[in-house]
């Protein structure tokens, strides 16, 4: 159900390896499920550092605004900043067109720490 | 507690929440599909969890004690909004009163039932909250919907009046009354016809668009409306006047708050409740700080994505000095300052 190739973090990042070190980070069907109707996005700049767990933006729908966390450290080397303006791709194809950040990441070996998508999908499915 | 279209809202697959000890539909389509329907066509809210109180005659005298606005005026078949103030004038409750022959029902709050009985202080005041159904039909079509089902004597009932009417045997009273700043009804009935009451709506709605619509949009639906949400808008440190609510207050008559109320209504209230627009989308919550350069000089109450304006809106108590209409101002959220509008409420006004 949740794409084989993507990493998961518990709170519904998902990781894309895009290199040998660098990830593409957006968030899952089921936190976009989870927020509603999404009406707004902060996004960090190019070349802030974020860590592992901690906030790198904000979701925002009616009824909540969540934090997006990092699922690694590292430095962010892209930004997606058409997402702001075309929030609905987050429910047409959250991960491709939805990716939200590029991070470089400061240890390869933080991936080993996030979920596959069987286990993302055993705590996560919509029947749980 | 469960109101008696639990099932039907989790048949429909609304998400369900926790409201005042109530589980409630939050949103069955999406909070602002729903909302942009009631403005468009109409909606279906369950509103079971309303605290209903049945006051007799006899007991009127403690009734006009007890709240702000005059009963005497009240006449059979209408209802008013009223206020229950406590000794300071801070406000328990905002409520409707509706007089039906001699005798009074009043509406309030699902949170503040206990209060507003408390309030009270009569023993033979009924509480009929899980005795009688209540759902609230409301948008520019609800009109049509309701002639399909009661006949066409439903156009007549004017504004914040009401009438009686019979359902396959069951009788059902219907206010013109509601919460969304549209044309809409508010049905009583006994609590055993709910769910058939729901579904003949539902079923005759359905050639006009009609919608379950959960708590989420009727939150979405009064802000943008003006009409304010007590713990938000309203508590007991806020006095009816800082609300814009002085029209509600009547000074001629004895009730409980009267002596700080006039008091109160002499002078200029230190605060008052004003609207905010943004064009930036990020939502002013509730708590957030307002600011005029660097000084704070109020706090958001509620605050919202506003589909009809495609702007971000919220009421907030500004302090006066900074009250004046095209100040801008800024509402910290979270790490940055993004410039309001000030605005007068509502935001939303519907097509007459």
């Amino acid at each position: 159900m949740y794409p084989d190739d993507l990493k998961y973090t518990e709170s519904h990042e998902w990781v894309r390896k895009e290199g040998d070190d660098v990830v593409s980070v957006g968030i899952t069907e089921f936190a976009v499920e989870e927020l509603g109707d999404v009406v707004f996005i902060e996004l960090p700049e190019d070349g802030d550092t974020t860590g592992k767990g901690s906030p790198f933006g904000a979701i925002e729908s009616v009824k909540a605004v969540v934090d997006l966390n990092s699922p690694v450290t590292g430095e962010i080397t892209d930004v997606n900043s058409e997402l702001a303006d075309n929030l609905e791709v987050l429910n047409s194809d959250p991960y491709n067109e939805g990716w939200m950040i590029r991070i470089k990441l400061d240890d390869p070996d933080e991936l080993d720490d996030l979920m596959d998508s069987a286990e993302y999908s055993e705590q996560f499915s919509e029947d749980n | 507690m469960r109101t008696p279209l639990y099932d039907i809202h989790v048949g429909l697959g609304a998400k369900m929440v926790d409201f005042n000890g109530w589980e409630m539909p939050l949103y069955y389509s999406g909070i602002i599909k729903e909302h942009q329907t009631v403005r468009s066509a109409a909606g279906i809210f369950d509103l079971c969890h309303m605290a209903r109180i049945h006051v007799p005659a006899e007991n009127m005298d403690q009734l006009q004690y007890c709240t702000t606005n005059d009963i005497k005026s009240l006449k059979n078949g209408r209802a008013h909004y009223s206020l229950v103030c406590d000794n300071l004038g801070g406000v328990i409750d905002d409520i409707l009163v509706y007089k039906n022959g001699k005798d009074y029902f009043v509406v309030a709050n699902a949170g503040n039932r206990e209060a507003v009985l408390n309030a009270l202080e009569e023993d033979n005041v009924t509480d009929l909250t899980e005795k009688k159904g209540m759902i609230a039909v409301q948008g520019p079509k609800s009109e049509d919907i309701l002639c399909e089902l009661f006949g066409k004597d439903i156009a007549s009932i004017n504004s914040y009046a009401f009438s009686f009417f019979s359902l396959c045997g069951d009788e059902v009273m219907v206010s013109r009354t509601g919460y969304t700043g549209e044309d809409g009804f508010e049905l009583y009935f006994d609590a055993g016809k709910c769910q058939s009451i729901w579904e003949a709506l539902m079923e005759r709605g359905a050639n006009w668009g009609l919608q379950p619509v959960g708590l989420g949009a009727r939150d979405t639906l009064r802000l943008e409306a003006g009409m304010p949400l007590y713990g938000h808008e309203l508590d007991l440190t806020i006095d009816p006047f800082e609300a814009g609510l002085g029209n509600f207050v009547c000074l001629d008559k004895p009730f409980r708050g009267r002596e700080a109320l006039v008091k109160y209504s002499q002078e200029k209230p230190m605060k008052q409740l004003k609207g905010l627009v943004s064009e930036q989308k990020a939502i002013p919550r509730e708590g957030y700080k307002v600011f005029r350069n660097d000084q704070c000089v109020g706090e958001i109450t509620s605050g919202s994505y506003s589909p009809a304006l495609d702007k971000s809106i919220g009421m907030a108590y500004i302090e006066q000095d900074f009250c004046r209409k095209g100040k801008e101002l800024e509402v910290q959220i979270r790490k940055r300052k993004i410039p309001f509008k000030l605005t007068e409420l509502p935001f939303y006004k519907k097509e007459e």
